[in-house]
């Protein structure tokens, strides 16, 4: 019931109540009185409310009429279905909000996951590059070491060997002069030309070394110059490495500070619970964000294996005792080509050219890897083919030349 | 390779024991497929055992259920880096369902560079393929694509992988061209002279030899992935998709809907390519063999398989002039296990495997 209609009926109850009086069943009774009609107070209230009603009703200008009634009562009717949906959208925004969270919760732990494993990649690596490159160095040191002294005792050797001959030559001239004046003079010229020819064949000999010595030595000192210049060609393509190094952890440090960005865009967006757009823009962001991310780790695999690469090559070449100069062309061949790949630089095959060694360098990182498989627990398919023995007898009778 | 995509939910397969069938001769045949990696091993009956390891993969979500399921539908897995990853031919059938491409260890007949995930699976493989050696130092012959003449490959890098990955299975490796293996295994009658070509999924390989040796050989691109790309490319279709299309049981002398017509225009494209190429080099190289007799050309490999395709060889040869006599144009009986059986003569005539 219309909770303002039933007020008025309890008024008009109470009405009837304050005007009516109290006679007891005796007094009745003695009045001649054998029966009564009773009326509930609740039927009262009905006949009063029904009663109010139709005067309402009838009364044109005193109460509402039919119609705005309806009206009204749509209107209440509508208010409460608006209510209701409205409750239902925030109950669904929540909900979707949550979700969203969720997601980005989830997105954040995979991106921060990827972070710390590719920062752990980069820090071996790293560790791996300076290992390497420190036991190049060394080996690079003796080597020219040892050269050096290869070098040094040829030319002592040759020093030696042309002062004998200057000491040769030497003697000879002495023997001719104490000779002069001693002997007959046709035999005394005889031993003069032979002492002669003695003498300038030491002399050509001395030449000769001397020329070798200075030769060597010029060998010598372009050879270090060059050991010098492959070190510093090394170094510099060493220290470019270090330098994509360098922006590949700056980059990470970009992405991490865009990551505690988006944490807190994040946070504030579940807080302001309100707008219900937020989901969509963090998904493109972070598609963008991951695509960005793939592709860069993509291109620093192809940097790491680029100079994985180039160390396995320059270990592979035998350090100490080798070639350093090619040791060097190569590391720096391959650190260049890594560089060009990893950057995107045009022109770049993007396939590695390994050789057997390499390939055979590379598969070493699996040998010991044990995979969680199933593989011995399924069968192979397998089938039965027809047998090879004539065909091998007819082979091996073509070999011996049948 | 099954004729239908479709994983048997019903079938557990049984752990099968690392096999202790019957004593094997030494001497193995390994046929390094783009598509499928095939052993070939000889027992003392005559007879030759091959098994099929289809060289596909790809990664699903990973979790307890999913594991168990898969062993108990007899479903290889590996985990690596986290990953799920589903071998053989139910990748092919998941990469059907999920509308995705699998992923191939090798690309264009080798190994790929790019798939770095290629490497252990590809260990994995061979490993449960061949087993261990019968004897110490066994001879083992590996298929190695020939010199491509329309792409770029590095064929040393392959070489490399295999012979190393082999040499640490205890095995004496050996590289044979793809198309040679052809050649001893159907050419036998012909004295091993002939034509051999493979047909395979990442590439065709010819190998023209006389008395066992190899006179013109080289590869192609173009192989079952290539009619799989194409077909998938004008159908608005993933390429796994096409690629069941096409082995489901298509006739080239009939196709009957507009896929079937599609699978038809690449496979005559790949034909006639095919053919002018071997022609193109009869023509221009100079040291071709003189033969006394008409040779016979035999197709071997999964693409070879097609309904008609001899037909359709045979109706693009006739519309060219072949520089030298041919005999026969045929199919191998068995044009899957060709090759393995080809690298396995190779690995029991070779003179460095240890004689039983
Ligand atoms: N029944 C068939 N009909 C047509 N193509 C087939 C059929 N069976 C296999 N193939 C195709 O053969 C190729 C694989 O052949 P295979 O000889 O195993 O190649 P590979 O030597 O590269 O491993 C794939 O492209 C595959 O789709």
């Amino acid at each position: 019931m219309d909770p303002d209609l039933k007020r008025e009926v309890l008024d008009v109850r109470k009405v009837i109540e304050r005007s009516t009086s109290k006679v007891s069943l005796r007094d009745l009774e003695k009045k001649g009185f054998r029966q009564v009609k009773v009326l509930r107070a609740g039927d009262i209230n009905q006949l009063i409310f029904k009663a109010v009603q139709n005067v309402l009703a009838k009364a044109p200008r005193g109460g509402m009429d039919e119609e705005e009634r309806q009206k009204i009562l749509q209107e209440a009717k509508n208010d409460f279905s608006r209510m209701m949906a409205e409750k239902k959208d925030l109950v669904a925004k929540q909900e979707q909000i949550q979700q969203a969270h969720q997601n980005l919760q989830g997105k954040l732990t995979q991106v921060n996951q990827q972070l710390a494993a590719e920062k752990n990649a980069i820090l071996a690596e790293r560790q791996q590059f300076e290992r390497d490159k420190q036991s190049l160095m060394e080996s690079s040191l003796q080597g020219q070491q040892s050269a050096a002294a290869n070098f040094t005792g040829q030319i002592e050797d040759l020093r030696q060997s042309a002062s004998k001959a200057e000491a040769r030559a030497e003697a000879a001239e002495a023997k001719a002069l104490s000779a002069e004046g001693a002997i007959p003079k046709d035999e005394y010229d005889q031993l003069r030309r032979r002492m002669n020819t003695q003498l300038e064949d030491a002399q050509e000999d001395v030449e000769r070394y001397r020329k070798q010595i200075r030769t060597l030595e010029e060998e010598q000192e372009g050879q270090i110059k060059k050991l010098k210049g492959d070190k510093i060609n090394a170094e510099e393509g060493e220290s470019r490495a270090q330098t994509k190094i360098k922006t590949l952890d700056e980059d990470k440090t970009r992405l991490e500070e865009e990551v505690s960005r988006l944490r807190a865009e994040l946070a504030e967006a579940s807080v302001s619970s309100g707008s219900g757009g937020i989901s969509a823009d963090h998904d493109a962001e972070f598609q963008r964000l991951r695509m960005e991310m793939e592709q860069r780790s993509a291109r620093m695999q192809d940097m790491m294996a680029g100079i994985a690469n180039s160390l396995v090559e320059s270990r592979s070449d035998g350090g100490g005792g080798g070639d350093f100069s090619k040791q060097f062309e190569s590391l720096q061949k391959n650190i260049t080509s890594a560089m060009r790949k990893a950057t995107g630089a045009a022109g770049g095959n993007d396939d590695f050219e390994l050789t057997v060694e390499q390939a055979s360098a590379i598969f070493a990182q699996y040998d010991n890897v044990k995979l969680e498989t199933n593989i011995d627990n399924v069968d192979l398919k397998t089938i039965k083919a027809k047998g090879i023995n004539s065909k091998l007898a007819k082979l091996r009778n073509l070999q011996r030349g049948g | 390779m099954s004729d239908k995509p479709s994983i048997d939910f019903g079938a557990a397969a049984a752990p099968a024991p690392r096999s202790s069938g019957p004593r094997l001769r030494p001497g193995k045949g390994l046929d390094v497929g783009t598509a499928n990696l095939l052993s070939g091993v000889q027992d003392y009956e005559d007879n030759v055992i091959i098994k099929v390891q289809r060289n596909a993969f790809i990664d699903i979500e990973q979790n307890d259920f999913t594991r168990n399921m898969l062993t108990k539908m007899g479903v290889q897995y590996v985990i690596l880096n986290n990953k799920m990853i589903v071998i053989g031919d139910p990748a092919f059938d998941l990469a059907n369902i999920y509308n995705r491409e699998t992923r191939r260890p090798m690309s264009d007949g080798m190994i790929s560079p790019k798939e770095a995930d290629a490497l252990p699976i590809e260990k994995l493989l061979v490993d449960r393929l061949l087993g261990p050696p019968t004897c110490p130092n066994e001879v083992c012959y590996y298929s190695v694509p020939a010199d491509p003449i329309d792409f770029e490959m590095n064929v040393i890098y392959h070489k490399g992988i295999f012979s190393d990955l082999l040499r640490k299975l205890g095995y004496n490796p050996k590289d044979i061209l793809e198309a040679h293996c052809t050649v001893f295994a159907e050419l036998d009658e012909d004295d091993f002279t002939g034509i051999g070509i493979s047909c395979g999924g990442g590439m065709f390989n010819v190998c023209v030899a006389f008395k066992t040796l190899p006179a013109l050989s080289f590869s192609t691109a173009r192989g079952g992935d290539w009619i799989d790309r194409n077909v998938a490319k004008v159908l608005g279709i993933k390429s796994a998709r096409a690629c069941a299309l096409k082995e489901k049981g298509v006739d080239l002398r009939n196709p009957r809907t507009r896929e079937e017509q599609a699978i038809d225009l690449y496979y005559r494209e790949l034909i006639r390519y095919t053919l002018s190429e071997i022609k193109n080099r009869f023509e221009t190289s100079e040291n071709m063999p003189q033969f006394p007799d008409p040779i016979d050309i035999v197709f071997a490999g999964g693409t070879s398989k097609i309904g008609g395709f001899i037909d359709v060889v045979r109706d693009e040869f006739s519309r060219m002039k072949f520089p030298i006599p041919i005999k026969e144009i045929r199919r191998a009986d068995d044009p899957l296990t060709s090759c393995a059986r080809g690298a396995l003569v190779a690995a029991a005539a070779d003179p460095e495997n240890p004689m039983e």
